[in-house]
């Protein structure tokens, strides 16, 4: 043991080291929940569609805030050091922020602003506060996947100062007032982002003042090393080898096949793409920094969820797709509905982790979260449709989020309704009714939709969506997993596949922007995840339970898992063990 | 639930026991038996309530206007803003939580509830090295059984109150008044072993490690729920209660910059203590919605007078005739498309016209946000009464006629946070420190259920309570 002065110095230096680290990660959350507070619009205050991060001076990513979602915050991780290549550090000052939504320099679509503020000790910058924010509309065609280039989706905001020594770059917000149908609500989150990361270097500077520190460099080396080597130590535990896995999707005017390639190796594991559809004709696209997001988030998952998310850890998963493909599509490629692809690929990782460490990684999940816009007003909505509505047609334009079933786990079932991988939090019926003329009239899990396994899939959800009054709307819809259910793994069934259609039973494409006719509403069933294991071993006492709760029917408790109940709901073991046998034979 | 609480009554009648049973409520009043077995959700999470209730009353008591309450026990510590003497409450509560510490992984319930922060931070809090070589402690806990290893009853992971022992914090022969006898030499050992030989730290290094990570996580929740609250920590007082508190308080609001800290008379048995000093209260809340251009004053006045009656049948007869009984009425507004309403207090009493409710809402909104938004018209969300009985007055202060400055009962080495080294303090008995005593840190001030640190660069008087207050720099002259 150290007894000596110089070991005691050393090993309270390593006790603040770990202090520093832990307060640092207290720091983002607080920026995180600046930014939760003063934002203005739903995505981000009730959402949490955003992330916050602290960079080191060469834009390795130190910290990020535990609120927020994979796709911002490991798109940020990289992305910082664009803004870096361009504004050398050096030449930063107090009061500078700099501003950018290039798909391919952050994470994937024109909707996600990022906002990169340097902070200070003294006059020299010494770290960087980051965060990405999902704006509620960005312009062009909105939120859809409609759009044929990037251009059509909204105005593109190359790195540039959004604030030069505390003064707003106005000519920038003017631009973007003229360009946004939320002027207000998006120039307000943007102030927000400058705010949250003002509050980060705020906390950064006390920290910093408190442990008589000049710069955050030796921890960050610290800090991004010790991740590295945890991660590293975990991949070096798996078998060396390359295993592939496939996901299928139903895309926009083609089918998309996404094929994975997963390597490890000593120094990481490498996840390749190649055998991936080429890219579509509409904004279904993805990035490679956004692909790259997933996919590392995907490995975490399972081999680091207890590890610090940041620049050590991400370094150990490296990604490459070919150029043109969907995973990889290249400018001026559509790219708005990016996160329906994006979301499957944790699932696609699995697939291949499945095989490597068997019985440690779930089923898949419906994955994409559905969040249509919703918008009402003149022009929004098919004018020969609203024929009967003119002068009365109430303006809007609501953003909803809302999630299908995750895949079971090998040793619990899946969660329903929840948004994996993503994280975001819908946004409550009520605040959206608050805010437009919409009606949830149904909002509830879907019975049956959840994949058959020894552990059932999670519940997929079904909703109901019109207007008060009756007056038309359109939809900008974005629904997969239609043709192509999740699937389930070792033996367990697939989820309940999707459905999107009016309630009127008319035709409602599963993508694209469509006029709801007057006293239509439109209903989407979101899917189901998948099962894991053999149904047929699934504990007959838990079934019956799942029909007690109509998570499962009567009739799917049989033919799905071999359960009889009698009459009261309890097992009748007798039958139970007659269909079973049955089933096996 | 309804079935326990009817069996406990009728047994508590048949011994004869003629006083109402009481229940806490998760919102910081008190209610009957009947109205528990009616709205048994009401009691969720009402024991921590308590705590706050004890600190609540402390701060009005010493006209404390910015408060923060930390109750460290066992298991969890739960930090919660007082303002004005009155504790922050909400209107919605987590449960079932499937991570106990984590917002979000449970189910929301719509009752009005004290607003607190709640981490996995006590003195059973376990302590390891996780595989990034980092000392991480909790949200596992030891609890009570087996307990801390120094408990001497089966546990083998070093925790919290392990570490605290080794520090010096904790006399071994004194611990819950010197019924309980420590095994420091264990709780040395189970350090060394599941943390010092990991990091290469001697059983004093891994104990500090172990004490600031702590000290740091509940610093850090801290800062976060203030902000989440859109207030300032930093310049507040701190209440500290709970069996840890005292131990820990110091450093904590070192870390968040504040200069006073209060370990208040009774502080092991702090719940217990706001229990009996809750009023007999009864919150009802209702959604009416009106847009302020399309006021229909008439239809408001009813709803609250409503909610009035219905609070009233349930508080009066908890109450008993006599007793007067206080109104306050909220409305929650907010500004047309805005997501969030804003609590505005209506009179106590009275009917409420449309241009009134506008006015008081911009001076509400003003206040918390520094600006009204003009042309944007306000609509109302929803309407709560609580009916409750007046808050009791602690008794008067004891005039301190000057001060004295007692003798220790003994010295012993402490290691000090703030200096890393082992120093030796002045060890007094809480018993023997009437009101007006002054003393200098470094020291610690025993008392049966927990020890308070007093740490150089602190001052500790004893006020006209009986509480001890900590101040930075030299102790409180008045």
């Amino acid at each position: 043991m150290a007894s000596t002065a110089a070991g005691t110095k050393a090993g309270l230096a390593r006790i603040h080291d770990q202090i520093i680290w832990n307060r640092l990660i207290a720091v983002v959350e607080e920026q995180a929940q600046a930014l939760v507070r003063t934002a203005f619009s739903t995505s981000v205050r009730e959402s949490g569609d955003l992330s916050a991060g602290v960079f080191d001076r060469r834009g390795r990513m130190v910290a990020q805030a535990v609120t927020g979602t994979p796709g911002h915050v490991n798109s940020m991780a990289t992305g910082v050091r664009h803004f870096l290549d361009r504004y050398p550090i050096d030449e930063m000052r107090p009061g500078d922020h700099f501003m950018t939504n290039d798909p391919w320099l952050t994470s994937g679509h024109l909707h996600d602003i990022t906002v990169v503020t340097p902070a200070f000790r003294g006059d020299r910058a010494i770290a960087l506060f980051a965060c990405t924010i999902h704006v509620v509309d960005i312009g062009g065609r909105g939120f859809g996947p409609d759009g044929r280039q990037v251009f059509e989706e909204g105005m593109l905001i190359p790195i540039m100062p959004l604030a030069r020594a505390g003064r707003m770059n106005e000519d920038l917000l003017d631009l973007v007032r003229a360009n946004v149908r939320e002027p207000r609500q998006v120039v307000g989150d943007i102030f927000s982002c400058a705010a949250s990361n003002e509050e980060g270097a705020r906390r950064l500077a006390e920290m910093l003042e408190e442990y008589g520190l000049n710069d955050i460099e030796a921890q960050a080396d610290h800090i991004v090393e010790a991740s590295r080597s945890a991660m590293l130590a975990r991949i070096r535990a798996l078998r060396r080898g390359s295993w592939q896995s496939r996901l299928a999707m139903d895309g926009y005017e083609r089918p998309i096949e996404l094929k994975a390639t997963l390597t490890v190796a000593d120094d990481g594991i490498h996840v390749d793409f190649a055998g991936t559809s080429p890219a579509s004709s509409y904004g279904i696209n993805v990035v490679l920094n956004y692909t790259h997001a997933y996919t590392s988030f995907g490995v975490a998952c399972i081999l680091g969820s207890d590890i610090p998310n940041n620049h050590g850890s991400l370094s150990t998963v490296t990604v490459s797709a070919p150029e043109g493909s969907i995973l990889n599509v290249q400018r001026p490629g559509p790219v708005a509905m990016r996160h329906h692809v994006g979301h499957t690929l944790p699932d696609l990782v699995f697939g291949c982790l499945e095989q490597v460490i068997p019985g440690r990684v779930p089923a898949q999940s419906s994955a994409g979260l559905w969040n249509p816009t919703l918008r009402g007003g003149p022009f929004a909505v098919d004018p020969a449709l609203a024929a009967d509505w003119q002068g009365r047609l109430e303006s809007f334009d609501a953003l909803i989020f809302h999630a299908g079933g995750m895949g079971a786990r090998p040793g619990k079932d899946g969660l329903s309704a929840t948004a994996f991988p993503s994280g975001v939090r819908t946004i409550a019926a009520e605040v959206t009714e608050s805010i437009s003329p919409l009606v949830f009239w149904r909002k509830e899990l879907r019975r049956d939709s959840g994949g058959a396994g020894r552990r059932r899939g999670g519940l997929g959800q079904r909703l109901e969506l019109g207007t008060r009054d009756g007056q038309p709307f359109s939809i900008l819809l974005t629904a997969d997993r239609i043709l192509n259910p999740p699937q389930g793994f070792a033996g367990g069934g697939h989820g309940g596949a999707a459905a999107a259609r009016f309630a009127s039973g008319r035709k409602l494409l599963p993508k694209g922007q469509q006029t709801v006719p007057p006293d239509d509403r439109v209903v989407l069933e979101i899917a189901g995840g998948g099962g894991y294991g053999d149904p047929t071993l699934r504990d007959p006492e838990l079934v019956a339970a799942d029909v007690q709760g109509d998570y499962v029917s009567r009739e799917a408790a049989a033919a799905a898992y071999g359960v009889a109940l009698a009459d009261d709901g309890t097992v009748d073991a007798a039958a139970t063990a007659r269909l079973r046998q049955a089933r096996r034979t | 639930m309804d079935r326990y609480l009817g069996r406990l009554d009728t047994r508590l009648r048949g011994l004869g026991i003629a006083a109402p049973l009481l229940l806490m409520l998760s919102g910081g009043g008190v209610t009957t038996v009947e109205t528990a077995r009616r709205f048994p959700v009401r009691l969720v999470e009402s024991g921590p309530a308590g705590g706050v209730i004890f600190a609540s009353g402390i701060a009005r008591d010493r006209g404390l206007d910015r408060v923060v309450s930390f109750d460290m026990g066992g298991t969890t510590a739960k930090l919660c803003l007082v303002d004005d003497g009155e504790a922050r409450s909400a209107r919605s509560f987590e449960v079932a939580r499937i991570y106990r510490f984590r917002k979000g992984s449970g189910l929301p319930l719509r009752i009005p509830v004290i607003e607190m922060v709640e981490i996995g931070a006590g003195g059973g809090s376990i302590a390891r090295v996780d595989d990034l070589g980092r000392i991480a402690v909790g949200p596992a806990s030891a609890g009570s059984e087996p307990g801390p290893v120094c408990y001497g009853r089966g546990g083998e992971q070093p925790t919290v109150t392990d570490a605290d022992l080794v520090l010096g914090r904790i006399d071994p022969t004194l611990f819950s008044g010197g019924r309980i006898g420590l095994d420091a030499a264990g709780a040395r050992r189970a350090l060394e072993d599941g943390i010092g030989a990991k990091l290469a730290l001697s059983s004093e290094l891994a104990a500090f490690g172990v004490v600031e990570m702590v000290d740091n996580n509940m610093a850090s929740a801290a800062r976060v729920h203030a902000i989440e609250s859109g207030v300032d920590v930093a310049g507040r007082t701190l209440i500290a209660f709970g069996g840890a508190a005292p131990l820990h308080a110091a450093r904590i609001a070192d870390l968040l910059g504040i200069d006073r800290v209060l370990i208040p008379e009774n502080a092991g048995v702090g719940s217990c203590v706001g229990f009996l000093r809750a009023p007999i209260a009864f919150e009802i809340v209702r959604s009416g919605y009106w847009r302020l251009a399309a006021f229909d004053a008439a239809a408001a006045n009813r709803l609250l007078g409503e909610l009035e009656a219905e609070a009233l049948a349930v508080v009066r007869p908890a109450a008993g005739e006599g007793e007067s009984i206080e109104a306050r009425r909220m409305v929650y507004m907010r500004y047309v498309g805005q997501g969030h309403e804003i609590a505005v207090e209506l009179p106590a009493t009275g009917a409420i016209a449309g241009d009134t409710l506008l006015e008081a809402f911009g001076r509400t909104y003003e206040r918390q946000y520094d600006r009204r938004i003009p042309g944007v018209d306000v609509e109302t969300i929803s309407w709560g009464v609580t009916l409750s009985t007046p808050l009791q007055a602690a008794g008067q202060p004891v005039t301190t006629a000057g001060h004295n400055t007692p003798e220790p009962m003994a010295r012993r080495q402490v290691f000090s946070p703030q200096l890393e080294q082992a120093i030796e303090v002045a060890v007094h008995d809480r018993a023997e420190l009437r009101p007006g005593a002054v003393v200098e840190g470094p020291a610690i001030i025993v008392e049966a259920q927990t020890s308070t640190v007093v740490p150089e660069g602190f001052g500790a008087s004893i006020d006209g309570f009986g509480h001890i207050e900590l101040v930075r720099g030299p102790a409180a002259e008045d």
